[in-house]
Protein backbone atom coordinates (compact mmCIF):
# COMPACT_ATOMS: atom_id res chain seq x y z
CA UNK A 1 0.00 0.00 0.00
CA UNK A 2 1.09 3.46 -0.80
CA UNK A 3 -0.70 6.50 0.47
CA UNK A 4 -1.77 7.77 3.81
CA UNK A 5 -0.84 6.45 7.19
CA UNK A 6 -3.42 4.51 9.12
CA UNK A 7 -5.87 6.97 10.72
CA UNK A 8 -5.17 7.55 14.41
CA UNK A 9 -8.58 6.34 15.63
CA UNK A 10 -8.41 2.97 13.88
CA UNK A 11 -8.44 0.05 16.29
CA UNK A 12 -8.57 2.27 19.37
CA UNK A 13 -12.31 1.85 19.98
CA UNK A 14 -14.68 -1.09 19.88
CA UNK A 15 -18.35 -1.91 20.02
CA UNK A 16 -19.15 -3.63 23.30
CA UNK A 17 -22.92 -3.77 23.22
CA UNK A 18 -25.95 -3.65 20.93
CA UNK A 19 -29.61 -3.21 21.73
CA UNK A 20 -32.96 -3.03 19.98
CA UNK A 21 -36.56 -2.33 20.75
CA UNK A 22 -39.30 -4.34 19.16
CA UNK A 23 -39.81 -3.41 15.49
CA UNK A 24 -43.39 -2.42 14.65
CA UNK A 25 -45.56 -0.31 12.41
CA UNK A 26 -47.30 1.35 15.35
CA UNK A 27 -45.29 1.36 18.55
CA UNK A 28 -47.86 3.33 20.55
CA UNK A 29 -44.89 4.78 22.46
CA UNK A 30 -42.91 7.98 22.39
CA UNK A 31 -39.62 8.20 20.53
CA UNK A 32 -37.96 8.95 23.87
CA UNK A 33 -39.31 5.67 25.24
CA UNK A 34 -37.92 3.79 22.23
CA UNK A 35 -34.55 5.53 22.53
CA UNK A 36 -34.17 4.82 26.25
CA UNK A 37 -35.19 1.20 25.82
CA UNK A 38 -32.63 0.43 23.13
CA UNK A 39 -29.93 2.38 24.99
CA UNK A 40 -30.61 0.46 28.21
CA UNK A 41 -30.54 -2.81 26.27
CA UNK A 42 -27.20 -2.00 24.63
CA UNK A 43 -25.58 -0.94 27.91
CA UNK A 44 -26.83 -4.09 29.63
CA UNK A 45 -25.63 -6.18 26.70
CA UNK A 46 -22.17 -4.71 27.20
CA UNK A 47 -22.27 -5.58 30.89
CA UNK A 48 -21.95 -1.93 31.82
CA UNK A 49 -24.11 0.37 33.94
CA UNK A 50 -25.83 3.55 32.83
CA UNK A 51 -23.53 5.35 35.26
CA UNK A 52 -20.61 4.31 33.04
CA UNK A 53 -22.05 6.21 30.07
CA UNK A 54 -20.47 9.61 29.56
CA UNK A 55 -21.13 10.21 25.88
CA UNK A 56 -24.00 9.95 23.43
CA UNK A 57 -24.39 10.39 19.67
CA UNK A 58 -27.45 10.20 17.47
CA UNK A 59 -28.60 11.34 14.04
CA UNK A 60 -31.98 12.34 12.78
CA UNK A 61 -33.86 14.46 10.27
CA UNK A 62 -36.33 16.22 12.53
CA UNK A 63 -38.00 12.97 13.51
CA UNK A 64 -36.35 12.03 16.78
CA UNK A 65 -35.37 13.33 20.20
CA UNK A 66 -32.12 14.94 21.25
CA UNK A 67 -29.38 13.07 23.06
CA UNK A 68 -29.91 15.48 25.95
CA UNK A 69 -33.54 14.40 26.32
CA UNK A 70 -32.56 10.75 26.19
CA UNK A 71 -29.76 11.17 28.72
CA UNK A 72 -32.15 12.94 31.05
CA UNK A 73 -34.75 10.20 30.67
CA UNK A 74 -32.05 7.64 31.50
CA UNK A 75 -31.02 9.57 34.61
CA UNK A 76 -27.59 10.42 33.19
CA UNK A 77 -27.11 13.90 34.57
CA UNK A 78 -23.61 14.74 33.46
CA UNK A 79 -22.13 13.87 30.12
CA UNK A 80 -18.93 14.56 28.31
CA UNK A 81 -18.94 14.19 24.53
CA UNK A 82 -22.47 14.27 23.13
CA UNK A 83 -23.78 15.40 19.79
CA UNK A 84 -26.93 15.41 17.68
CA UNK A 85 -25.94 14.90 14.06
CA UNK A 86 -28.21 16.22 11.35
CA UNK A 87 -28.71 13.71 8.60
CA UNK A 88 -30.18 10.44 7.58
CA UNK A 89 -28.70 7.30 6.14
CA UNK A 90 -25.40 8.91 5.29
CA UNK A 91 -24.60 8.88 9.01
CA UNK A 92 -25.32 5.21 9.63
CA UNK A 93 -21.70 4.11 9.17
CA UNK A 94 -19.65 7.22 9.88
CA UNK A 95 -21.28 7.82 13.26
CA UNK A 96 -19.23 4.88 14.55
CA UNK A 97 -16.07 6.64 13.41
CA UNK A 98 -17.28 9.80 15.15
CA UNK A 99 -17.61 7.77 18.33
CA UNK A 100 -14.24 6.10 17.81
CA UNK A 101 -12.53 9.45 17.28
CA UNK A 102 -14.02 10.78 20.52
CA UNK A 103 -12.89 7.68 22.40
CA UNK A 104 -9.41 7.75 20.86
CA UNK A 105 -9.07 11.42 21.75
CA UNK A 106 -10.04 10.78 25.35
CA UNK A 107 -13.16 12.92 25.10
CA UNK A 108 -15.40 10.21 26.53
CA UNK A 109 -15.06 6.66 27.85
CA UNK A 110 -18.39 5.03 27.04
CA UNK A 111 -20.53 6.39 24.22
CA UNK A 112 -24.05 5.27 23.36
CA UNK A 113 -24.84 5.63 19.65
CA UNK A 114 -28.53 5.35 18.84
CA UNK A 115 -31.23 5.99 16.26
CA UNK A 116 -34.86 5.92 17.32
CA UNK A 117 -37.97 6.95 15.44
CA UNK A 118 -41.65 6.28 14.94
CA UNK A 119 -40.88 6.07 11.25
CA UNK A 120 -44.16 4.42 10.30
CA UNK A 121 -46.75 5.72 12.74
CA UNK A 122 -45.15 9.12 13.26
CA UNK A 123 -43.18 11.30 10.89
CA UNK A 124 -42.48 9.20 7.81
CA UNK A 125 -39.17 9.64 6.02
CA UNK A 126 -40.81 8.51 2.79
CA UNK A 127 -43.02 11.58 2.70
CA UNK A 128 -40.51 14.16 3.81
CA UNK A 129 -39.21 16.99 1.69
CA UNK A 130 -35.98 16.47 -0.14
CA UNK A 131 -33.63 19.19 -1.39
CA UNK A 132 -35.00 21.72 -3.88
CA UNK A 133 -38.57 20.69 -3.02
CA UNK A 134 -39.83 24.00 -4.38
CA UNK A 135 -39.11 22.69 -7.86
CA UNK A 136 -40.64 19.25 -7.39
CA UNK A 137 -43.80 19.81 -5.39
CA UNK A 138 -45.74 21.74 -8.06
CA UNK A 139 -45.51 18.57 -10.17
CA UNK A 140 -46.73 16.25 -7.44
CA UNK A 141 -43.26 14.90 -6.69
CA UNK A 142 -42.53 14.48 -2.99
CA UNK A 143 -40.21 12.34 -0.92
CA UNK A 144 -37.05 10.36 -1.49
CA UNK A 145 -38.64 7.33 -3.21
CA UNK A 146 -39.93 9.44 -6.09
CA UNK A 147 -36.65 11.30 -6.42
CA UNK A 148 -34.47 8.21 -6.27
CA UNK A 149 -36.82 6.49 -8.73
CA UNK A 150 -35.58 8.93 -11.36
CA UNK A 151 -31.97 8.06 -10.60
CA UNK A 152 -32.92 4.38 -10.72
CA UNK A 153 -34.57 4.80 -14.12
CA UNK A 154 -31.39 6.26 -15.54
CA UNK A 155 -29.29 3.59 -13.83
CA UNK A 156 -31.27 0.80 -15.46
CA UNK A 157 -31.15 2.62 -18.81
CA UNK A 158 -27.38 3.11 -18.70
CA UNK A 159 -26.46 -0.35 -17.44
CA UNK A 160 -29.06 -2.39 -19.30
CA UNK A 161 -30.30 -3.97 -16.09
CA UNK A 162 -33.96 -4.80 -15.57
CA UNK A 163 -36.79 -5.19 -13.09
CA UNK A 164 -35.60 -8.76 -12.53
CA UNK A 165 -32.25 -7.39 -11.35
CA UNK A 166 -33.96 -5.11 -8.85
CA UNK A 167 -36.21 -7.97 -7.80
CA UNK A 168 -33.25 -10.15 -7.00
CA UNK A 169 -32.33 -7.81 -4.14
CA UNK A 170 -35.86 -7.77 -2.73
CA UNK A 171 -36.07 -11.56 -2.93
CA UNK A 172 -32.67 -12.07 -1.26
CA UNK A 173 -33.40 -9.66 1.59
CA UNK A 174 -36.73 -11.35 2.20
CA UNK A 175 -35.10 -14.75 2.25
CA UNK A 176 -32.79 -13.48 4.98
CA UNK A 177 -35.68 -11.96 6.94
CA UNK A 178 -37.56 -15.24 7.08
CA UNK A 179 -34.91 -16.42 9.58
CA UNK A 180 -35.13 -13.26 11.70
CA UNK A 181 -37.96 -13.06 14.25
CA UNK A 182 -37.47 -9.29 14.58
CA UNK A 183 -38.13 -8.61 10.88
CA UNK A 184 -41.39 -6.95 9.83
CA UNK A 185 -41.63 -8.50 6.35
CA UNK A 186 -41.20 -12.27 6.74
CA UNK A 187 -43.57 -13.76 4.18
CA UNK A 188 -41.45 -15.65 1.65
CA UNK A 189 -41.12 -13.75 -1.62
CA UNK A 190 -40.52 -15.06 -5.14
CA UNK A 191 -39.44 -13.06 -8.17
CA UNK A 192 -42.95 -13.30 -9.61
CA UNK A 193 -44.31 -12.05 -6.29
CA UNK A 194 -41.95 -9.13 -6.53
CA UNK A 195 -43.02 -8.37 -10.10
CA UNK A 196 -46.66 -8.35 -8.98
CA UNK A 197 -45.91 -5.65 -6.41
CA UNK A 198 -47.47 -2.32 -7.42
CA UNK A 199 -45.35 0.59 -8.56
CA UNK A 200 -44.73 3.54 -6.28
CA UNK A 201 -42.76 5.51 -8.84
CA UNK A 202 -41.38 3.65 -11.85
CA UNK A 203 -39.15 1.71 -11.89
CA UNK A 204 -39.55 1.32 -8.11
CA UNK A 205 -42.27 -0.93 -6.76
CA UNK A 206 -43.45 -1.07 -3.17
CA UNK A 207 -41.02 -3.96 -2.63
CA UNK A 208 -38.10 -1.93 -3.97
CA UNK A 209 -38.54 0.45 -1.05
CA UNK A 210 -37.60 -0.14 2.56
CA UNK A 211 -40.12 -0.90 5.27
CA UNK A 212 -40.78 2.22 7.33
CA UNK A 213 -40.61 1.21 10.98
CA UNK A 214 -41.17 2.30 14.57
CA UNK A 215 -38.09 1.19 16.52
CA UNK A 216 -34.82 2.10 18.14
CA UNK A 217 -31.33 0.60 17.86
CA UNK A 218 -28.26 1.39 19.94
CA UNK A 219 -24.59 0.47 20.16
CA UNK A 220 -22.13 1.00 23.00
CA UNK A 221 -18.66 2.17 21.98
CA UNK A 222 -15.75 2.19 24.37
CA UNK A 223 -11.98 1.83 24.22
CA UNK A 224 -10.66 -1.35 22.66
CA UNK A 225 -8.91 -2.26 25.91
CA UNK A 226 -12.03 -1.80 28.02
CA UNK A 227 -14.20 -3.65 25.51
CA UNK A 228 -11.82 -6.61 25.59
CA UNK A 229 -12.74 -7.28 29.21
CA UNK A 230 -16.51 -7.18 28.78
CA UNK A 231 -19.18 -9.80 28.15
CA UNK A 232 -19.03 -10.27 24.40
CA UNK A 233 -16.21 -10.48 21.87
CA UNK A 234 -15.17 -6.90 21.16
CA UNK A 235 -15.86 -5.58 17.65
CA UNK A 236 -13.17 -3.10 16.71
CA UNK A 237 -14.01 0.02 14.72
CA UNK A 238 -11.65 0.22 11.79
CA UNK A 239 -11.13 2.72 9.01
CA UNK A 240 -14.05 4.81 7.87
CA UNK A 241 -14.77 7.12 4.98
CA UNK A 242 -17.36 9.80 4.56
CA UNK A 243 -17.61 11.53 1.21
CA UNK A 244 -19.88 13.17 -1.31
CA UNK A 245 -19.92 14.36 -4.88
CA UNK A 246 -22.18 15.15 -7.81
CA UNK A 247 -24.93 12.61 -8.34
CA UNK A 248 -28.35 11.47 -7.30
CA UNK A 249 -28.62 13.97 -4.46
CA UNK A 250 -28.61 16.92 -6.85
CA UNK A 251 -29.78 15.74 -10.25
CA UNK A 252 -30.20 19.29 -11.55
CA UNK A 253 -26.44 19.54 -11.87
CA UNK A 254 -24.93 16.06 -11.79
CA UNK A 255 -22.92 14.77 -14.71
CA UNK A 256 -24.13 11.26 -13.94
CA UNK A 257 -27.69 11.21 -12.60
CA UNK A 258 -27.28 7.93 -10.75
CA UNK A 259 -23.89 8.51 -9.13
CA UNK A 260 -24.07 7.53 -5.46
CA UNK A 261 -21.92 8.03 -2.37
CA UNK A 262 -20.25 4.69 -2.94
CA UNK A 263 -18.40 6.04 -5.98
CA UNK A 264 -16.72 8.62 -3.73
CA UNK A 265 -16.43 6.57 -0.53
CA UNK A 266 -15.03 3.34 -1.96
CA UNK A 267 -11.55 4.54 -3.01
CA UNK A 268 -11.09 6.31 0.31
CA UNK A 269 -12.21 3.30 2.31
CA UNK A 270 -9.96 0.86 0.48
CA UNK A 271 -7.02 3.20 0.74
CA UNK A 272 -7.36 4.07 4.42
CA UNK A 273 -8.16 0.51 5.51
CA UNK A 274 -5.61 -1.21 3.30
CA UNK A 275 -8.32 -3.78 2.59
CA UNK A 276 -9.82 -5.00 -0.66
CA UNK A 277 -13.26 -6.43 -1.45
CA UNK A 278 -11.94 -9.99 -1.04
CA UNK A 279 -11.21 -9.29 2.63
CA UNK A 280 -14.83 -8.55 3.54
CA UNK A 281 -16.60 -11.51 5.17
CA UNK A 282 -19.98 -9.91 5.76
CA UNK A 283 -21.55 -6.61 4.78
CA UNK A 284 -24.20 -4.22 6.00
CA UNK A 285 -25.24 -2.59 2.73
CA UNK A 286 -27.63 0.30 3.08
CA UNK A 287 -30.73 -0.88 1.23
CA UNK A 288 -33.27 1.89 1.34
CA UNK A 289 -33.99 0.89 -2.28
CA UNK A 290 -33.05 -2.25 -4.17
CA UNK A 291 -31.07 -0.49 -6.88
CA UNK A 292 -28.71 1.24 -4.47
CA UNK A 293 -27.48 -2.20 -3.37
CA UNK A 294 -26.55 -3.05 -6.97
CA UNK A 295 -24.79 0.26 -7.40
CA UNK A 296 -22.80 -0.17 -4.18
CA UNK A 297 -21.67 -3.65 -5.19
CA UNK A 298 -20.36 -2.21 -8.44
CA UNK A 299 -18.76 0.89 -6.90
CA UNK A 300 -17.02 -0.98 -4.08
CA UNK A 301 -15.67 -3.47 -6.60
CA UNK A 302 -17.50 -6.61 -5.53
CA UNK A 303 -18.53 -7.03 -9.19
CA UNK A 304 -18.06 -5.31 -12.51
CA UNK A 305 -20.01 -2.15 -13.36
CA UNK A 306 -23.51 -3.09 -14.48
CA UNK A 307 -23.19 -6.61 -13.09
CA UNK A 308 -24.79 -6.01 -9.68
CA UNK A 309 -28.03 -7.69 -10.65
CA UNK A 310 -26.31 -10.83 -11.91
CA UNK A 311 -24.18 -10.93 -8.76
CA UNK A 312 -27.22 -10.82 -6.48
CA UNK A 313 -29.34 -13.21 -8.56
CA UNK A 314 -26.43 -15.62 -8.51
CA UNK A 315 -26.62 -15.75 -4.72
CA UNK A 316 -23.71 -13.42 -4.02
CA UNK A 317 -25.43 -11.83 -1.00
CA UNK A 318 -26.59 -15.15 0.44
CA UNK A 319 -25.38 -16.53 3.75
CA UNK A 320 -22.82 -18.67 1.95
CA UNK A 321 -22.34 -16.33 -1.01
CA UNK A 322 -19.18 -14.40 -1.79
CA UNK A 323 -20.47 -11.32 0.08
CA UNK A 324 -23.10 -12.28 2.66
CA UNK A 325 -25.04 -9.09 3.37
CA UNK A 326 -27.85 -7.89 5.60
CA UNK A 327 -28.56 -11.25 7.17
CA UNK A 328 -31.25 -9.49 9.22
CA UNK A 329 -33.26 -8.92 6.04
CA UNK A 330 -32.00 -5.39 5.62
CA UNK A 331 -33.96 -2.19 5.58
CA UNK A 332 -36.15 -3.75 2.90
CA UNK A 333 -37.44 -6.56 5.09
CA UNK A 334 -36.26 -6.31 8.69
CA UNK A 335 -37.18 -2.66 8.92
CA UNK A 336 -35.89 0.82 8.48
CA UNK A 337 -34.09 2.18 11.51
CA UNK A 338 -32.22 4.48 9.19
CA UNK A 339 -29.48 1.95 8.58
CA UNK A 340 -28.35 1.39 12.15
CA UNK A 341 -30.18 -1.94 12.39
CA UNK A 342 -28.02 -3.29 9.54
CA UNK A 343 -24.92 -2.21 11.49
CA UNK A 344 -26.22 -3.97 14.62
CA UNK A 345 -26.65 -7.17 12.61
CA UNK A 346 -23.05 -6.91 11.38
CA UNK A 347 -21.90 -6.69 15.00
CA UNK A 348 -23.88 -9.78 15.96
CA UNK A 349 -22.40 -11.61 12.97
CA UNK A 350 -18.85 -10.65 13.94
CA UNK A 351 -19.46 -11.89 17.47
CA UNK A 352 -20.61 -15.21 16.04
CA UNK A 353 -23.95 -14.91 17.84
CA UNK A 354 -26.36 -14.87 14.91
CA UNK A 355 -27.67 -18.39 15.32
CA UNK A 356 -29.47 -19.65 12.21
CA UNK A 357 -28.38 -16.53 10.36
CA UNK A 358 -24.69 -16.86 11.21
CA UNK A 359 -22.19 -16.41 8.40
CA UNK A 360 -19.37 -18.91 8.93
CA UNK A 361 -16.07 -17.40 10.08
CA UNK A 362 -17.18 -13.78 9.83
CA UNK A 363 -14.34 -11.64 11.12
CA UNK A 364 -14.32 -8.49 8.94
CA UNK A 365 -17.40 -6.45 8.03
CA UNK A 366 -18.06 -3.44 5.84
CA UNK A 367 -21.02 -1.23 6.76
CA UNK A 368 -22.37 1.51 4.52
CA UNK A 369 -24.56 4.57 4.94
CA UNK A 370 -26.44 5.94 1.92
CA UNK A 371 -27.73 9.46 1.55
CA UNK A 372 -27.83 9.72 -2.22
CA UNK A 373 -24.47 10.91 -3.46
CA UNK A 374 -23.35 11.64 0.11
CA UNK A 375 -22.62 8.78 2.45
CA UNK A 376 -20.18 6.77 4.45
CA UNK A 377 -18.68 3.38 5.16
CA UNK A 378 -16.83 1.79 8.05
CA UNK A 379 -14.87 -1.39 8.60
CA UNK A 380 -15.63 -3.47 11.70
CA UNK A 381 -13.54 -6.41 12.81
CA UNK A 382 -13.83 -9.12 15.43
CA UNK A 383 -10.86 -8.92 17.75
CA UNK A 384 -8.98 -11.98 18.90
CA UNK A 385 -10.42 -13.37 22.12
CA UNK B 1 -46.85 24.71 1.07
CA UNK B 2 -47.11 27.97 2.97
CA UNK B 3 -44.53 29.44 0.67
CA UNK B 4 -45.41 32.39 -1.52
CA UNK B 5 -45.08 31.22 -5.08
CA UNK B 6 -43.87 33.34 -7.94
CA UNK B 7 -42.31 35.93 -5.64
CA UNK B 8 -41.53 39.31 -7.07
CA UNK B 9 -38.04 39.91 -8.39
CA UNK B 10 -35.89 41.21 -5.57
CA UNK B 11 -37.58 39.07 -2.92
CA UNK B 12 -34.31 37.22 -2.39
CA UNK B 13 -35.38 33.90 -3.94
CA UNK B 14 -33.13 33.40 -6.96
CA UNK B 15 -35.86 31.27 -8.56
CA UNK B 16 -38.44 34.07 -8.41
CA UNK B 17 -37.96 35.27 -11.99
CA UNK B 18 -38.17 31.67 -13.30
CA UNK B 19 -41.67 31.21 -11.91
CA UNK B 20 -42.71 34.75 -12.77
CA UNK B 21 -41.76 34.18 -16.42
CA UNK B 22 -43.63 30.86 -16.47
CA UNK B 23 -46.75 32.65 -15.27
CA UNK B 24 -46.43 34.69 -18.49
CA UNK B 25 -45.95 31.51 -20.57
CA UNK B 26 -42.25 32.12 -21.08
CA UNK B 27 -39.41 29.76 -20.24
CA UNK B 28 -36.54 31.88 -18.98
CA UNK B 29 -33.36 30.47 -17.52
CA UNK B 30 -30.78 32.19 -15.36
CA UNK B 31 -27.57 33.08 -17.16
CA UNK B 32 -24.21 34.36 -15.96
CA UNK B 33 -23.14 37.75 -17.28
CA UNK B 34 -19.53 36.87 -16.62
CA UNK B 35 -19.03 33.51 -18.34
CA UNK B 36 -22.36 33.15 -20.21
CA UNK B 37 -23.13 29.81 -18.54
CA UNK B 38 -26.78 28.86 -18.19
CA UNK B 39 -27.67 28.02 -14.57
CA UNK B 40 -30.57 25.93 -13.29
CA UNK B 41 -31.79 25.53 -10.57
CA UNK B 42 -31.21 29.25 -10.07
CA UNK B 43 -28.43 30.36 -7.72
CA UNK B 44 -27.22 33.50 -6.00
CA UNK B 45 -23.87 33.26 -7.77
CA UNK B 46 -22.58 31.42 -10.84
CA UNK B 47 -21.33 27.95 -9.80
CA UNK B 48 -18.85 28.04 -12.66
CA UNK B 49 -17.14 31.43 -12.23
CA UNK B 50 -18.58 32.91 -9.03
CA UNK B 51 -20.01 35.97 -10.76
CA UNK B 52 -23.08 37.34 -8.99
CA UNK B 53 -24.39 39.30 -11.98
CA UNK B 54 -27.02 36.85 -13.18
CA UNK B 55 -29.88 37.59 -15.60
CA UNK B 56 -32.81 35.62 -16.91
CA UNK B 57 -32.98 34.99 -20.66
CA UNK B 58 -35.51 33.22 -22.84
CA UNK B 59 -34.54 29.77 -24.10
CA UNK B 60 -35.83 27.64 -26.95
CA UNK B 61 -37.88 25.35 -24.74
CA UNK B 62 -36.59 22.34 -26.66
CA UNK B 63 -34.81 19.45 -25.03
CA UNK B 64 -34.70 15.73 -24.39
CA UNK B 65 -35.76 13.66 -21.39
CA UNK B 66 -32.67 12.82 -19.32
CA UNK B 67 -34.61 10.77 -16.82
CA UNK B 68 -38.17 10.52 -15.53
CA UNK B 69 -40.49 8.57 -13.33
CA UNK B 70 -44.14 7.65 -13.63
CA UNK B 71 -45.74 8.12 -10.26
CA UNK B 72 -48.42 5.64 -9.28
CA UNK B 73 -48.66 6.48 -5.61
CA UNK B 74 -48.83 10.20 -4.91
CA UNK B 75 -47.47 11.31 -1.55
CA UNK B 76 -48.45 14.90 -2.30
CA UNK B 77 -52.15 14.87 -1.37
CA UNK B 78 -53.14 17.46 -3.97
CA UNK B 79 -51.87 15.13 -6.73
CA UNK B 80 -53.57 11.99 -5.47
CA UNK B 81 -56.34 12.09 -8.05
CA UNK B 82 -53.95 12.38 -10.98
CA UNK B 83 -52.01 9.11 -10.92
CA UNK B 84 -50.36 7.88 -12.99
CA UNK B 85 -48.39 10.96 -13.99
CA UNK B 86 -44.88 11.51 -15.29
CA UNK B 87 -42.19 13.98 -14.30
CA UNK B 88 -38.51 14.21 -14.90
CA UNK B 89 -35.42 16.15 -15.83
CA UNK B 90 -35.31 17.69 -19.29
CA UNK B 91 -31.92 18.57 -20.74
CA UNK B 92 -32.32 21.80 -22.70
CA UNK B 93 -30.57 22.17 -26.03
CA UNK B 94 -28.85 25.42 -24.99
CA UNK B 95 -26.13 23.72 -22.96
CA UNK B 96 -25.00 20.18 -22.13
CA UNK B 97 -26.24 19.20 -18.68
CA UNK B 98 -28.64 22.16 -18.37
CA UNK B 99 -31.69 20.47 -16.83
CA UNK B 100 -35.17 21.70 -16.03
CA UNK B 101 -37.49 19.71 -13.80
CA UNK B 102 -41.10 19.44 -14.94
CA UNK B 103 -43.94 17.08 -15.65
CA UNK B 104 -44.30 15.37 -19.02
CA UNK B 105 -47.74 15.88 -20.50
CA UNK B 106 -49.48 14.99 -23.73
CA UNK B 107 -48.03 11.50 -23.83
CA UNK B 108 -49.13 8.10 -22.61
CA UNK B 109 -46.89 7.62 -19.51
CA UNK B 110 -46.03 4.17 -20.80
CA UNK B 111 -44.63 5.64 -24.03
CA UNK B 112 -42.19 8.03 -22.36
CA UNK B 113 -38.52 7.18 -22.87
CA UNK B 114 -35.16 8.56 -21.87
CA UNK B 115 -33.87 10.54 -24.86
CA UNK B 116 -37.35 11.49 -26.08
CA UNK B 117 -37.39 14.97 -27.71
CA UNK B 118 -39.74 17.33 -25.88
CA UNK B 119 -40.74 20.99 -25.92
CA UNK B 120 -42.08 23.33 -23.31
CA UNK B 121 -45.73 24.08 -22.77
CA UNK B 122 -47.42 25.61 -19.76
CA UNK B 123 -49.99 24.01 -17.53
CA UNK B 124 -52.05 25.12 -14.56
CA UNK B 125 -50.98 23.29 -11.39
CA UNK B 126 -53.09 23.63 -8.25
CA UNK B 127 -52.13 26.65 -6.18
CA UNK B 128 -48.97 27.18 -8.21
CA UNK B 129 -50.69 28.60 -11.27
CA UNK B 130 -48.98 28.30 -14.65
CA UNK B 131 -45.78 26.29 -14.55
CA UNK B 132 -43.51 24.90 -17.27
CA UNK B 133 -44.39 21.41 -18.53
CA UNK B 134 -42.96 19.42 -21.41
CA UNK B 135 -44.68 17.47 -24.19
CA UNK B 136 -43.33 15.24 -26.93
CA UNK B 137 -41.92 17.27 -29.79
CA UNK B 138 -43.36 16.77 -33.22
CA UNK B 139 -40.63 15.68 -35.58
CA UNK B 140 -40.14 17.06 -39.10
CA UNK B 141 -41.54 13.88 -40.60
CA UNK B 142 -44.75 14.32 -38.63
CA UNK B 143 -44.96 17.97 -39.60
CA UNK B 144 -44.59 17.01 -43.26
CA UNK B 145 -47.40 14.51 -43.04
CA UNK B 146 -49.60 17.05 -41.28
CA UNK B 147 -48.84 19.57 -44.02
CA UNK B 148 -49.86 16.97 -46.57
CA UNK B 149 -53.15 16.47 -44.78
CA UNK B 150 -53.83 20.19 -44.66
CA UNK B 151 -52.80 20.70 -48.27
CA UNK B 152 -54.89 17.73 -49.38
Amino acid sequence: MTGRARPAYVGRAAIAGVGWTEFSRASGRSVTALATECARAAVADAGLALSDVDGMLSYSIGDSVSVGQVARALGIETMRWHQDLSGGGSQAASILADAAMAIAAGLADVIVVFRALNGRSGKRVGRSDVGSADFYRPYGVLGPAQMFAMAAQRYLHDTGQTAEDLGGVAVQMRAHAVANPRALRRTPLSLSGYLASPFVAEPLRVLDCCQETDAGCALVVTSASRAAGLRHPAVAIGAAARASGPGASAMDRAGCLHALFSQYVAPQLWQSSGLRPRHIDVAALYDAYTWVVLKQLEDFGFCEPGAGGAFVRGGGLGRTGSLPANLNGGLLSEGYVHGLNNVCEAVVQLRGEAGDRQVPDASVAMCTGFGGSVGSAVILARTAA
Amino acid sequence: MSRDWQPAAGSGDPAGPYWAAAAQRRLEIQRCSGCAAWIHFPEDACPRCGCADLRFEAVSGRGVIDTYTVIHRAFAPEAAGEVPYAAGFIELEEQAGLRVFADVVGADPGAIRIGMPVEVTFTERHQWGLVPSFRPRTGWADLDSKCDEVMG
